[in-house]
């Protein structure tokens, strides 16, 4: 859902849920609960609270920066990523490398395997309001995708939603990234799943992706656990069937347009 | 009252870049203006500063009676409509998706188009015989049945005061006569018409008030017989021209003298 409304605010079909910076925020902050020794509950506050921290900083820079338009925002994100990934850098250099390295690694490439129903309890709010809040949207984005100035024209308050819009992308996707680490692909390349279904319509496209991502998660975290005797990290299976899926969307897409 | 008043507006870019200024005029109830210049003079700039995408440095505009500044985007969306020249689209969206967005302004954002908004869409199409493309991406269709739809798509906005910015310029023969013809009928039905052309014929063809929008930035205006006129054509476009009577269309036409 997230990466679904994002496309369409950014006007831009090749942006993913963490453009803004929320999964390396998100990253540094586990990484900082694991260096400082903490358990798995405060380890996922951290990781939520990082997210929340990096898209803000995201936004105060372009707020700053005294301009409108989505470029800024995309701009700020990279820079706001890159600081964060240096310092996950930083944490995993100085982190004891027989434990807390092993599990910052395992936390990036994402798990399933730590989330329980308390957890899932605690995120639940963030869930239900940010998934309503882009439900709601999602015909606004549709008008949104045409640009800015033609939704300014048809009397959206183009600021305002897309704030609104942003927030609620990033409180669903620090609630899911917190508890599973990051898990890849799937916010980019879902979206582009749905549109292949239903067409361009936001209006369509962003509850089919939240149904179709949902079910593609199901499967690969069955995969993970049953394909070998260990778990596989999530990441590293979206990614091996998200690349080749990406690169069969992109060949299909270029066929309809010849 | 009036539909739209404009007074004493002048825009700058910048010091250095000056674009026009004192620009006065007002129009009434299916009056058509048409605004005539020669390129990058700033017709287009004006139009921005009349719809709010650009705000002008001095003057006012007045929409029935309300400050621009003082009307809400919505408000101002339900009574004044913009085509601009270029409607470039970015998504896949189908012919019938890209009009329901311009019910907008008469849903709030918990709606999505109603049935009766698909059907008055429906009916516009089928006037301009468009409806065999109504499920075909709108990036699909040729350049004049694009500007045809981003037209028809103002029109569902309802406005008073619809502004076309060279709704004509890529349209061939057959359709600049249906868009002439839409003008007239528009006008009829006490709607207001501000449109830029870069051909004097279509002001002579119409039942239209004048604006000349010269190279300095001024703007001079009055009825078509007071300003259309060899002398002014020939200050305006700076090349040798003449006006001729046709009898059997009981018009002048303007044509270059090579």
């Amino acid at each position: 859902m997230a990466g679904c409304s994002f496309q369409s605010v950014f006007h831009n079909p090749l942006v993913s849920p963490d453009i803004l910076g929320v999964s390396y925020g998100s990253a540094a902050g586990a990484a900082s609960a694991i260096l400082l020794g903490y358990g798995i509950g405060l380890t996922q506050l951290f990781a939520f609270i990082g997210g929340i921290i990096a898209v803000s900083l995201t936004l105060l820079i372009a707020h700053t920066l005294h301009q409108r338009g989505t470029l800024i925002l995309v701009l700020a994100g990279i820079v706001i990523s890159g600081f964060m990934q240096a310092l996950v850098g930083l944490l995993k250099y100085i982190a004891d490398p027989d434990s807390q390295l092993q599990s910052i690694v395992y936390w990036q490439l994402g798990s399933l395997a730590k989330v329980d129903f308390s957890n899932i309890i605690a995120v639940l709010p963030f869930l239900i309001v940010g998934a309503i809040i882009l439900f709601v949207l999602r015909w606004h984005m549709t008008i949104l995708s045409l640009g800015n100035q033609q939704a300014r024209l048809e009397g959206i308050n183009v600021d305002m939603e897309q704030l609104l819009i942003i927030t609620a992308s990033t409180f669903l996707t620090a609630a899911t990234v917190c508890l599973s680490g990051n898990i890849g692909w799937i916010g980019l390349v879902i979206p582009h799943v749905a549109r292949l279904l239903v067409g361009d319509n936001t209006k369509e496209t962003l509850p089919l992706a939240a149904v179709i991502g949902a079910l593609f998660l199901l499967i690969v975290d069955t995969m993970a656990r049953s394909l070998s005797a260990g778990e596989i990290p999530l990441s590293i299976l979206t990614g091996f069937i998200g690349t080749p899926l990406f690169v069969y969307i992109l060949i299909k897409k270029k066929v309809q347009l010849n | 009252m009036k539909v739209l008043e404009v007074n004493n507006l002048s825009f700058a870019y910048s010091k250095t870049h000056p674009v026009f200024h004192n620009v006065n005029f007002s129009l009434e109830a299916g009056e058509v203006f048409t605004i005539l210049g020669p390129n990058g003079v700033g017709k287009s700039t004006l139009l921005h500063c009349l719809v709010g995408l650009l705000t002008p440095n001095e003057g006012t505009v007045i929409v029935n009676g309300k400050k621009l500044g003082n009307l809400k985007h919505k408000t101002l969306a339900q009574q004044v409509a913009y085509v601009p020249q270029d409607y470039h689209i970015n998504s896949n969206l189908t012919v019938l998706d890209y009009l329901l967005t311009g019910r907008a302004p008469y849903l709030s954002f918990l709606q999505t188009p109603h049935q009766k908004d698909a059907q008055l869409a429906e009916n516009y199409l089928q006037r301009f015989h468009l409806s065999p493309f109504r499920d075909h991406p709108f990036i699909s269709l040729s350049g004049g049945q694009q500007q045809l739809i981003t037209i028809i798509r103002a029109l569902l906005q309802e406005p008073r005061l619809l502004i076309l910015d060279e709704p004509m310029a890529a349209l061939d023969l057959s359709r600049q006569y249906e868009i002439l013809k839409l003008i007239q009928d528009l006008a009829q039905q006490k709607i207001t018409i501000i449109l830029t052309t870069h051909l004097p014929d279509h002001a002579l063809m119409l039942p239209t008030t004048i604006g000349f929008l010269d190279s300095k930035g001024s703007m001079i205006t009055g009825s078509r017989e007071e300003l259309m006129t060899t002398e002014q054509l020939k200050r305006i476009y700076q090349v040798p021209l003449t006006l001729t009577y046709l009898s059997d269309l009981q018009r002048y036409t303007c044509q270059i003298r090579l």
